[in-house]
């Protein structure tokens, strides 16, 4: 028996690494033990204890890092510590030396040469660079990233066209290409109804709408939010919408935003004009929009899916939820509880909500992602106002996961509102499908339970059956804890808006 | 090196002042040493605490010194941006619980050894005695024995079979001790205990030339821990699955997460 070490000064490593290199070494040939630990007097003294302590480590330092082999014989031992040394030099992480590793973008195409899409998140200032270096090698682009500058996004969108490649982002939340689901997508079938979305939460929706009504998506692309703006002119509406009238799987095809500029409503106006193919719209607003005979226009988004439903199917396609909300009767909040308070998780949807607001009572309400700029609003937690507050802005995501996944925040917000007297209706999203919290139900029921009794909570289960969480398991629970579940988020709004007038 | 540093979080326990001296290096966390402790300038991915810097950063390992005078942070000494940065501020945990949420079920919350990850603190003592020749067999029989001495109420030959013992930048049984000291002090509130006694035996027979050990140590002593350990302490108070803000805690770290609550359940348990 054999034991040798090295000390490994002036280099830092991590706990992940130290761990993973005394894995390594005693999967090698004739080691009996091998560790990389810090040089403690305490750990020295283990090492005595198991005749791993040579002389030369005895006097290291406290902060040291030792690497002691124990081996059958010399040469064994001497291999560990040259393995050791290479491992060392390698980045920490997990290592699996029959996958290639890629360093970058380019070495990557170089293992997958059939790949033709690169799904990138990073920090939003890496973002850029990482998506030129996917166009140039001949990939479509979704970034998942936000915090890209406009001028960036323009720049990239218009290399990715002139290329014929799409661009789908910057802060592009979710897609589904080819039935494969990237990002915050959910288990929906595969179908004939092609989908290109400005909104996020808006293509979750309406995807998961027309899964409940029984058909399925051809494709599913996202562009990012600010596609519709003027400065960056629709580049990626008008080319995923080119796409979709192109694509012999899609027969129908269901076009989403929050309202995009005048100029390029009026260019993908034009576009859908030179297809045969029954178009749905829906930009959120009452927009001017025209008379085209294949062109249908809804506000809402589950009526844009019911529509593009019947366009396929030529026929009714039902209804969307199992208990109408005009079914059901309406609960009064009780006393002076006056105020509506909404806590999303899905900016589209906080967005259709004030759109109904709005239609219902004339007015805005407060927010910090506001219809009208007069009405927005940081401090929303304790203004007696209806607010409605989008948990996924910026000013909520810095240094946590976004509110899908990380329901602290909501929950905190929650109670906080919970124990409020003037609050009459707090209105939830449940967003559920790949990417989100595993079980938002568990998370939530605790509170939902020590809220008081006399608020009405009106709950939208965003989500299929076939989806990780299970959309029914995850209603029947909210609704077993006395919340108002709807499948659909314009009746849900709808119902809270309809208390609220009361 | 990017272009501009952005804070994200500063921890509330920063005091004012130029910390260049580093004590340990990786990509998630540069320590710095302040008074035998250190000041974490750490990456994105770790939770902030009262003694952390959390940059908008993916590496941090180039980092050399930070800089804070009267509100304005220097990293390397470049202007950071602190626009949207938050203060760190621990959770007020002096407050005294209501009678009926003393009877927490701590110790149901405890892992089966079979989940605790390989050289983690709970799994060699699971496995010490099946190791017995071997490193890992001699530090989990160490940490066994230590168990059952701190049981006996021998506390302090107990602790030093943690002490300084154990794989990772800070040991295995350092974090063993730190996650025990926070199991103490929330019993000292939760059940009305005084443990003061005990609590500061552990603390000055503890200190070591670790500095990282020595921070987390003293956090504990004080009742200030991180972001993920408050959260979990409030789960716990108020029953609001604890479980999913335990799973936040086990990510910390190669196995640092787990050796912590190891400690803090043991201190549940057996005093």
């Amino acid at each position: 028996m054999i034991v040798q070490s090295q000390i490994v000064q002036g280099k830092y490593l991590d706990s992940v690494k130290l761990m993973l290199i005394s894995k390594e070494l005693r999967q090698q040939e004739g080691i009996l033990d091998a560790v990389a630990i810090l040089a403690t007097k305490e750990n020295r003294e283990i090492l005595a204890a198991t005749d791993m302590l040579v002389d030369e480590i005895k006097h290291a330092a406290e902060t040291d890092i030792v690497i002691v082999i124990k081996a059958e014989a010399e040469e064994q031992a001497s291999a560990a510590l040259k393995k050791a040394e290479a491992l060392l030099k390698e980045p920490a992480g997990k290592r699996d030396s029959s996958r290639p590793v890629a360093r970058n973008i380019r070495s990557a195409v170089q293992h997958l040469k059939d790949a033709n899409l690169c799904l990138i998140s990073v920090a939003g200032k890496y973002a850029v660079k990482e998506a030129q270096e996917a166009l140039e090698e001949g990939l479509h682009v979704m970034i998942f990233s936000d915090n890209v500058s406009l001028e960036d996004e323009l720049n990239l969108k218009q290399q990715a066209a002139a290329k014929g490649l799409l661009l789908m982002g910057p802060d592009c939340g979710t897609a589904i290409i080819n039935g494969c689901p990237l990002g915050f997508a959910n288990n929906v079938p595969s179908g004939k109804i092609g989908i290109v979305s400005a909104a996020g939460t808006g293509l979750q929706e309406v995807s998961v709408a027309i899964a409940h009504l029984g058909f399925g998506i051809s494709q599913a692309f996202g562009t990012g939010g600010r596609d519709g703006k003027a400065a960056i002119g629709g580049i990626m509406l008008s080319a995923c919408l080119d796409f979709l009238i192109h694509d012999p799987n899609t027969e129908v095809i269901v076009m989403i935003a929050k309202t995009p500029d005048p100029k390029v409503r009026k260019q993908l106006w034009q576009q859908m004009s030179t297809s045969d193919k029954p178009m749905v719209v829906c930009f959120l607003q009452m927009v001017e929009h025209p008379a085209l005979p294949k062109l249908h226009y809804s506000v809402s988004l589950d009526g844009c899916a019911v529509q593009a439903c019947e366009e396929l199917s030529k026929a009714k396609a039902g209804t969307l939820h199992t208990t109408s909300a005009t079914d059901l009767p309406l609960p009064q909040p009780a006393g002076k509880r006056r105020y509506l308070m909404g806590l999303y998780s899905g900016g589209t949807l906080c967005y259709e909500a004030q759109q109904l607001y709005h239609q219902y009572f004339g007015d805005y309400p407060l927010s910090n992602a506001p219809l009208n700029s007069d009405f927005k609003s940081t401090e929303l937690w304790n203004k007696q106002a209806d607010c409605f507050v989008d948990l996924g802005s910026d000013e909520f995501t810095v240094g946590r996961a976004h509110p899908m996944i990380d329901y602290s925040l909501r929950m905190k917000f929650l109670e906080q509102t919970g124990t409020r007297a003037d609050i009459g209706i707090i209105l939830l999203d449940v967003v559920l499908g790949y990417g989100s919290h595993p079980d938002p139900a568990a998370e939530l029921l605790p509170v939902l339970s020590r809220i008081n009794k006399e608020i009405i909570v009106v709950c939208h289960v965003l989500g299929t059956a076939e989806d990780p969480q299970n959309a029914e398991t995850q209603a029947t629970k909210l609704r077993d804890a006395g919340a108002y579940v709807f499948t659909s988020h314009r009746v849900a709004a709808d119902f809270a808006m309809r208390i609220l007038q009361n | 090196m990017p272009e501009s540093y952005r804070a994200i979080y500063i921890g509330e326990s920063i005091e004012d002042g130029r910390y260049q001296e580093i004590f340990s290096s990786h990509a998630k966390a540069v320590n710095l040493i302040w008074k035998r402790q250190v000041i974490s300038v750490c990456n994105r991915t770790i939770c902030p605490g009262p003694f952390r810097l959390i940059l908008d950063l993916d590496d941090v390992s180039h980092i050399r010194s930070f800089n804070q005078e009267q509100g304005l942070l220097q990293v390397n000494c470049e202007p950071c941006v602190t626009k949207g940065m938050e203060v760190y501020q621990v959770l007020d945990f002096s407050r005294e619980l209501p009678d009926a949420e003393r009877e927490l079920k701590v110790a149901d919350l405890n892992l089966p050894p079979r989940c605790y990850p390989p050289q983690s603190v709970g799994y060699l003592l699971a496995l010490g005695p099946q190791l017995e020749k071997s490193f890992d067999g001699t530090l989990g029989n160490q940490y066994k024995k230590g168990l059952a001495l701190i049981g006996c109420g021998d506390i302090k030959a107990g602790l030093h079979c943690f002490k300084g013992k154990g794989y990772g930048l800070t040991p295995g049984g350092d974090d063993f001790l730190a996650g025990f000291m926070l199991g103490l002090s929330w019993k000292e509130r939760a059940q009305k205990k005084s443990l003061s006694e005990i609590k500061d035996l552990l603390l000055c027979e503890s200190l070591s030339e670790n500095y990282l050990s020595n921070t987390f140590l003293l956090q504990a002593y004080h009742l200030k821990p991180d972001r993920d350990w408050a959260d979990f302490l409030l789960a716990l108070e108020t029953q609001t699955n604890p479980q999913a803000a335990m799973l936040k805690i086990t990510s910390h770290g190669a196995t640092s997460g787990y050796d912590t609550l190891s400690g803090f359940f043991a201190a549940w348990e057996i005093l």
